[in-house]
């Protein structure tokens, strides 16, 4: 189970989706998460760009904005874990936080697709100018019961390289897990 | 869609965990100015490894229990996450087998004394692998699901037709259908040179076509869980549409040249009036035998 890092960046994500996709929200709307200090991203990176994607199934706009934004989280822990930081860098062993277990296993043999592990040492920065994520529900009896976060990150190594694709993931005690990926990178 | 043996399987793959691997498929694609290297990477963690669904299609009318009727299509289906293979094995609805606590009858009799859980006992006597889901479909359940991702296109291996069913037919090769063209795809068989066995055939073939579908579609944004959403308003879904979400994951990365499937065949006979197909026993315990850890029959 995926153990949120950092409560803050959730809190900057449910702050985005309600207000870039929602509009301003009121009320039963309002978020529910804790609205700690949010940290800043890295000055270097551009802002996570969150929105609902497609929505299928029923569910409430409060329960939806708190699932966008927990998914939206998971997915940028992995995009800080795995491509951004502080480079030079040779450790990726914790580079695909909120994967599952035997997932993360299968990314780690995939590392030169899924994280920057081959290229770490040699890298002196790496900033992000895109990181969008659209987040797709399904939902079942007001519950979101999947999600599959599209998401689109353009990388300057100084060189340019964009990593797109999907992940696939299922609620879980605390959080959202990532079951299934599909990366490209260009 | 019924989960057998659920907390036994949720404590396996709590402790065990799969993933599914994939080999990165290097390419090169054009862009205005340059050609640029394309890695890519897929993966996939569902327990277990190979999962095994009993779709059955049921004889149910409408305001009928369709858990409680009779099983008028049997096809025993094995994905492997970790390779992408998929397997099918048919059992004709007359094969005269052993249903537990019942003596012996028609295999698709199970359904009507003993539901999902008791079909998936007799079939598990029949080829020694036990279904981790039941999903059990109506005649109506299958044409609105086929109807929810825009129809399907199914090879047929005969030119045939059915004067109520189908009158128009089908030609060899690829048919474009919705879902009554599917749905009666799957149900003629008398006009098959086979009969049964041809039909069930003709079963893999939707569900082949299905996947097909869903593979191809499966980079739009909510098609596949509009596919979910259909499964849950229109088949028996006693499994929580969680697993229906990560199901419809493992459906989509099948590889369709990896895809094989066979028909159950036997010999006719005549028992207290009744025709039915003695199932060759033999062949079923080798074909589980076969595809049991891998999803794949070497030979039919």
């Amino acid at each position: 189970m995926p153990k949120p890092r950092d409560r803050a960046p959730a809190a900057v994500l449910l702050a985005l989706v309600a207000g870039l996709a929602l509009g301003a929200c009121t009320g039963d709307d309002e978020p529910t998460k804790s609205a700690s200090t949010p940290s800043a991203p890295a000055p270097s990176s551009a802002p996570i760009d969150v929105a609902p994607g497609k929505l299928t199934g029923r569910i409430g706009r409060a329960a939806r904005d708190a699932a966008v934004a927990d998914v939206a989280q998971v997915v940028d822990g992995w995009f800080e874990a795995a491509y951004l930081g502080e480079y030079p860098r040779s450790d990726f062993s914790d580079a695909w936080p909120g994967f599952t277990r035997r997932l993360a296993g299968q990314a780690r043999r995939e590392s030169a697709v899924t994280s920057n592990a081959v290229r770490g040492a040699e890298l002196t920065s790496v900033r992000a100018t895109v990181r969008k994520v659209r987040v797709d529900l399904l939902s079942a009896k007001g519950r979101a019961v999947g999600a599959t976060a599209r998401f689109r990150l353009v990388l300057e190594t100084p060189g340019t390289e964009t990593i797109t694709g999907r992940l696939s993931l299922s609620p879980v005690r605390g959080g959202w897990q990532v079951f299934e990926y599909q990366v490209v990178r260009r | 869609m019924s989960r057998i043996s659920w907390w036994r399987r949720l404590a396996i793959g709590a402790v065990l965990g799969v993933t599914a691997l994939s080999v990165p498929d290097g390419a090169v694609a054009p862009t205005t100015s340059a050609l640029v290297a394309v890695d890519r990477a897929e993966g996939i963690d569902l327990s277990p490894d190979v999962i095994w669904i009993l779709a059955l299609g049921s004889d149910a009318r409408l305001g009928q229990n369709v858990t409680r009727s009779r099983a008028d299509a049997i096809q025993l289906v094995g994905i492997n996450t970790r390779t992408g293979a998929a397997t099918a094995i048919g059992v004709a609805r007359d094969s005269w087998v052993p249903i537990p606590g019942h003596g012996s009858n028609r295999v698709n009799a199970a359904l009507f004394y003993g539901g999902p859980q008791l079909m998936a006992k007799t079939i598990e006597g029949l080829i020694g692998i036990e279904p981790d889901y039941v999903m059990v479909s109506s005649f109506w359940g299958l044409r609105h699901m086929v109807d929810a991702i825009g129809g399907v296109t199914v090879d047929s291996r005969f030119a045939f037709s059915d004067p109520y069913l189908a009158p128009q037919g089908y030609r060899v090769g690829k048919n474009k259908v919705e879902g009554y063209g599917a749905l009666h795809f799957a149900r003629i068989r008398k006009s098959l040179p086979r009969g049964d066995f041809d039909r069930s055939a003709n079963q893999q073939e939707v569900i082949a076509a299905i996947q097909r579908k869903v593979a191809a579609n499966a980079d739009r944004p909510g098609f596949l869980d509009v596919g979910t959403l259909a499964v849950l308003k229109n088949m028996d879904a006693q499994v929580s549409p969680k697993v229906l979400f990560q199901l419809a994951r493992a459906v989509a990365a099948v590889d369709a040249r990896r895809i094989t499937g066979c028909v159950l065949t036997g010999s006719f006979a005549n028992i207290g009036g009744a025709s039915v197909v003695l199932p060759d026993r033999a062949l079923a315990k080798r074909w589980g035998d076969d595809a049991r850890k891998d999803a794949v029959i070497k030979r039919c």
